[in-house]
């Protein structure tokens, strides 16, 4: 089991993304973020969207290099073999791979303690490896 | 006497989720006397009894509706 | 220093140039970011007696260094200009995600100056910078302007917008932005509007850098849990400033008709257990761990919200006890461009004249089909809308009813009754922009936790001086007013980030520079002590109703307040700075 998301307990805040592009890559940018959670308005309805890595390992199979695999239920990237040749980001069916300048970035799940549901505020992200967050009501 | 007893917000937790409980006291206690039953301390909350504030002085009677609200910051 | 993006993007309207330019990093040490820097760019940069409406005020939208980053409540950015609505220094604060989205364009700042010839609208994305025509957008609600340009640009943009408000140059016009975020206060839309913008859409890729990104990820999240997201803050999340309905009525301090009395147990059909139900859902800004915003929605009536501003003002201040018409209310005020809680002061003013008999607006106390026509009467100027444009100040110059013309400095008053918390009397009276609850808090002593007497000008002044500091430095941090976070913590927030160490003696120096700094910029203009002042009706009547029954704030108790606030200061007794403070501040 990958993360799970509840939307009811979403606020759209983004601290997910901000922690998982400030723990992967070193800056707060949420487009680097292996994660993708919004929450909008849209014709005066509250809408809530998230893809997140599921585990499906469509990345896996497609990668020509043997840069990626899942080991122990996370997906591992092995950045010696990546050629950065792009293919995993366009066959993510989440699209939550990330496009790098020099490879790609995936959602590894922090070695089962994800910054992402860790700095989640309402418990809307959770995952069932990780470190039991403090509820809120 | 008997009086109920509603949490305002985040205190809600305090009374597993319920918003609002009847809790019972012996005869001419007072609001001191609730807070301490029910685990609050006497300074750092507004309560209010039948809709108005009151201090921890204030007795209390039978079937009184009192509120306990969270501090709060801004609005 | 880390935090920043050491860049400020400045635009002359008038020629359609941007160009970009080093943030001032001696100030950004003095004032950090928000409200402060924002106050000290424009005293720097904006000459004594600009008009506000004229192509030389400048609108200032000022990030911090904390935006942008994993600290909780950081979300918001300031917006500051010379206020059309009091002529002073005018500071708003708007969330949604457009403060980050600035930061991750690449900018602290930008500095709009000058104005467009023709309705038009700005996109930004990166360094790249158009100026659109929006012909077409001018005269269109805030809404339906937002909606147009994000099926334009894409989800991605963040937008700010200004309605018919705005653009008919309102003293009670707001920026709007993500739909159902305001900078509400002292005409700042009328500022865009006057500069003929439409709309601000930006677009960033970039991000923030920090100085220590292991220490902001762990420790902020060891805060995030310990300190934000704990039973002292949740009531935004659990409730909202809805939460503040019951607990002001109970406290003597919810308005009824215009400031006549307390409303006492009338709060069944509009206070936080009636919004609960009527919620569809929860949102915060970005970087949020709260998320105040509750989506409510009764039948046709769609808002996000409404907060306690507006519940209460245009609720039993109007004389209406009903959720339904105040969403109602609150939403054609967010698409026409309004202010709600001037929006709803003016027209309580106006019920209370016709009622008086001395003059007739043709609207009354609980009039709920004659206020819903009220917001687009107003912002678009016609009919009695023509005249209630003008906000209570210049209204009652006019008409008479001054004395419950319930502003200070022409800003109308906020949702809480000064004579059940006398501090929050005093804070009205010598907030930097007129009459706000923004500037110090003190009804949370006085009334909420009830450590301090409210029927006493005793120890007032402090007070609200210390509460004062706080929140100048928390909005220059930026940190949204709901997280109570201690100014210890605020400081080691700013260490992580910037990487230069600030400690709890430095936020309460720089929140003090920042209310001298304000004050300063007042004075220039020519404001005096004597414009620190209540109307008459806090002075003179007493309540009637609820726990204050029988109170006002004595005018000698009042001047006592203020005098004592002023020696706080190190002020004048007339309410100036010395030159000789000045120059001990070196501004």
């Amino acid at each position: 089991m990958g993360l799970q998301f509840d939307s009811e307990k979403c606020i759209g805040c983004k601290l997910c993304q901000q922690a998982c592009s400030g723990s992967h890559e070193g800056i707060f940018n949420v487009t680097l973020a292996r994660l993708h959670v919004e929450s909008y308005y849209e014709a005066e309805d509250l809408k809530v969207e998230a893809k997140v890595c599921t585990l499906c390992g469509e990345c896996v199979e497609a990668c020509p290099f043997s840069a990626l695999s899942i080991q122990e239920n996370r997906l591992h990237f092995d950045r010696e073999n990546c050629q950065n040749c792009g293919i995993c980001v366009e066959t993510c069916p989440e699209s939550v791979i990330v496009q790098k300048e020099d490879c790609v970035g995936v959602c590894d799940l922090c070695n089962g303690d994800p910054w992402c549901v860790k700095y989640c505020p309402h418990g809307a992200l959770s995952y069932e490896e990780a470190l039991a967050h403090e509820e809120v009501l | 006497m008997k009086v109920q007893v509603k949490l305002s917000g985040p205190l809600r937790r305090r009374f597993d989720g319920v918003a609002t409980k009847m809790i019972e006291l012996p005869e001419g206690a007072a609001v001191r006397d609730l807070l301490k039953q029910i685990g609050f301390p006497e300074v750092g909350y507004m309560i209010a009894v039948n809709g108005m504030r009151v201090y921890p002085a204030e007795p209390l009677k039978d079937g009184d509706k009192v509120v306990i609200f969270p501090p709060t910051t801004g609005g | 220093m880390f935090g920043y993006q050491n860049n400020v993007l400045r635009i002359d309207l008038t020629a359609q140039t941007a160009k970009q330019e080093p943030l001032n990093m001696e100030w950004a040490k003095k004032y950090i970011g928000g409200k402060g820097l924002g106050i000290r760019y424009l005293y720097e940069e904006l000459k004594p007696n600009t008009d506000p409406l004229s192509p030389e005020n400048k609108l200032i939208f000022m990030t911090a260094p904390l935006t942008g980053t994993v600290v909780p409540n950081s979300g918001k950015l300031a917006i500051i200009s010379r206020s059309p609505a009091t002529g002073t220094i005018l500071d708003c604060s708007i969330g949604g995600h457009i403060a980050i989205e600035i930061k991750y364009a690449g900018y602290d700042a930008i500095i709009l100056e000058g104005a467009l010839k023709e309705p038009g609208y700005l996109y930004i994305e990166d360094d790249k910078i158009e100026f659109i025509p929006a012909n077409d957008l001018w005269g269109k609600g805030s809404h339906e302007t937002e909606s147009f340009l994000l099926n334009k640009h894409g989800r991605d943009c963040k937008i700010m917008t200004i309605g018919p408000a705005g653009e008919n140059l309102l003293p009670m016009a707001c920026i709007n932005s993500d739909y159902y975020r305001q900078a509400g206060r002292g005409g700042i839309g009328a500022v865009m509007g006057s500069k003929k913008l439409k709309a601000v859409v930006v677009k960033g890729s970039g991000g923030v850098k920090v100085a220590d990104m292991e220490k902001a990820l762990t420790r902020v999240h060891e805060i995030l849990r310990q300190d934000t997201v704990t039973e002292d803050n949740l009531w935004a999340y659990t409730d909202g400033t809805a939460t503040l309905v019951e607990a002001c009525e109970a406290g003597g301090v919810l308005p009824s008709k215009n400031f006549q009395d307390a409303t006492v147990n009338k709060s069944e059909g509009f206070n936080s257990d009636r919004m609960i139900e009527a919620r569809k859902g929860k949102r915060g800004c970005g970087s949020c761990a709260l998320g105040c915003g509750n989506f409510t929605k009764i039948g046709d009536a769609v808002v996000e919200g409404p907060e306690f501003e507006t519940l209460s003002l245009a609720g039993p201040n109007c004389g209406v006890h009903e959720l339904k018409a105040i969403v109602k209310f609150n939403q054609l005020c967010d698409d026409f461009g309004l202010d709600t809680i001037s929006a709803a002061v003016t027209v309580s003013w106006a019920m209370e004249m016709t009622e008086k008999g001395l003059k007739d607006f043709g609207i009354r106390f609980g009039d709920i089909e004659g206020y819903l026509q009220m917001p687009e009467k107003i912002a678009r100027r016609s009919g009695i809308g023509a005249e209630l444009a003008l906000g209570i100040k210049e209204l009652s110059k006019r008409y008479g009813g001054e004395e419950f013309a319930m502003q200070s400095k022409g800003l109308e008053f906020p949702g809480y009754e000064p004579r059940g918390s006398w501090a929050m009397g005093l804070a009205y009276a010598v907030a930097d922009r007129g009459a706000c609850h923004m500037r110090s808090y003190p009804i949370a002593s006085e009334v909420y936790e009830g450590t301090v007497e409210p029927y006493t000008g005793e120890g007032k002044a402090k007070l609200v001086y210390d509460g004062q500091v706080y929140n100048a430095v928390k909005f220059s941090g930026i940190i949204c007013d709901f997280w109570g976070l201690g100014l210890d913590t605020l400081a080691e927030l700013l260490t992580i980030v910037t990487g230069e160490t600030f400690t709890e003696a430095d936020m309460e120096t720089i929140g003090d520079r920042i209310i001298h700094l304000a004050r300063a910029f007042n004075q220039r203009e020519g404001f005096t002590g004597k414009d620190d002042t209540l109307p008459r009706r806090i002075f003179n009547e007493t309540l009637k109703s609820g726990v204050a029954a029988g109170q006002r704030i004595p005018e000698e108790v009042f001047g006592k307040m203020l005098s004592e606030y002023y020696e706080i200061m190190g002020w004048q007794p007339d309410g100036t700075i010395s030159p000789e403070k000045l120059e001990e501040l070196a501004l």
